[in-house]
């Protein structure tokens, strides 16, 4: 117990001068951004700042989704497509073969994930920028039809995955997906998604801590308000209290 | 990984593939070739029913190695 006492005390030690200058460095960062944000609040840059933007934002509103479409959404159906080919040629021993449908399948999912944040941020463009009814209209039936896409491109990569897999279970469209997919995943492939979903954790709470940076500093600048300050600690508090929660439960005896 | 496998060897001498071998053990075909890589190391359950499938002592499959750094 002495030993271990010890090496707590030392870790802590050790660990305690490099904390203390990341802490010295945030609150310096703080200051210099804190006071260029105050300096551009009180300058015409900020007006400068803020109309580029809304201009910017009002040319490519409109093109936001049919941009995804063509950057983001095709190279994902092609990438099916290819895995689609694969399966259907592999024999059933080629053991190089799942790896590289995996893979394909892996990304393009994340391409799919990627389209739909960047469409569902042009969807809400329309609601800051003035790009006249035929922008408005573009922009909104291009991200319905970039939704549908992509969840078809989802639905098909999970159905090969399943096809590939057959001990695998859930449709896309059931709501109860997640458990259904989780539930019929093996002991490696669930502690593989338990130190992805760690790892994403802490991605997630260091983020949110910057955002929340950012946030407050756009506040000075461009007297964002109170609101989106609160939606960055309501997500880092959920993130937060959810892992404890499940963590104490799974802690439990059964 | 200080644990060390010859699954393949045994999978190659029944005529499995990692699929059906999967599927008789209850795992995915990604599993079987992540043990066989030595990427994941099975639970003692795992390992009890590859043996068992196998024909052989859990020893003959797997082995263990001290790690250097903890000795």
């Amino acid at each position: 117990m002495d030993k271990n006492t010890d090496n707590i005390k030392k870790d802590n030690k050790k660990a305690i001068p490099k904390y203390a200058i990341i802490i010295l460095a945030c609150g310096l960062a703080g200051f210099i951004f804190g006071w260029f944000s105050y300096s551009l609040e009180q300058s015409d840059w900020r007006s400068v700042i803020t109309n580029g933007l809304l201009n910017f934002l009002q040319i490519i509103t409109p093109y936001i989704s049919i941009a995804c479409l063509v950057l983001f959404v095709l190279p994902s159906f092609v990438l099916y497509r290819k895995a689609l080919k694969l399966a259907d040629s592999w024999d059933g021993e080629n053991e190089d073969i799942p790896e590289i449908i995996d893979k394909n399948l892996n990304i393009a999912l994340l391409l799919d994930s990627i389209t739909m944040l960047v469409s569902m941020f042009g969807l809400s463009c329309i609601l800051m920028v003035n790009c006249g009814l035929g922008g408005s209209l573009i922009a909104f039936f291009s991200f319905i039809v970039v939704q549908v896409l992509i969840t078809l491109i989802q639905q098909k990569s999970v159905d090969l995955t399943r096809r590939m897999n057959p001990e695998k279970q859930g449709s896309v469209y059931d709501p109860k997906f997640q458990k259904k997919w989780y539930g019929s995943c093996d002991e490696a492939e669930k502690q593989q998604i338990g130190e992805a979903a760690y790892y994403s954790f802490g991605v997630t709470t260091k983020s949110c801590m910057i955002l929340w940076s950012i946030t407050f500093l756009t506040h000075i600048i461009f007297n964002t308000g109170l609101f989106p300050m609160f939606l960055v600690l309501l997500i880092t508090g959920i993130s937060q209290i959810s892992y404890i929660i499940k963590a104490m439960e799974l802690g439990k005896s059964k | 990984m200080p644990l060390n496998n010859n699954l393949k060897e045994h999978r190659a001498r029944l005529g499995l593939n990692q699929q059906q071998l999967g599927t008789l053990a209850g795992v995915s075909r990604q599993t079987i070739s992540q043990i066989e890589r030595g990427d994941y190391s099975p639970s003692v359950t795992l390992a009890l029913k590859l043996s068992k499938i196998c024909g052989v002592a859990v020893e003959d499959i797997f082995t263990y190695t001290e790690d250097e750094s903890n000795g």
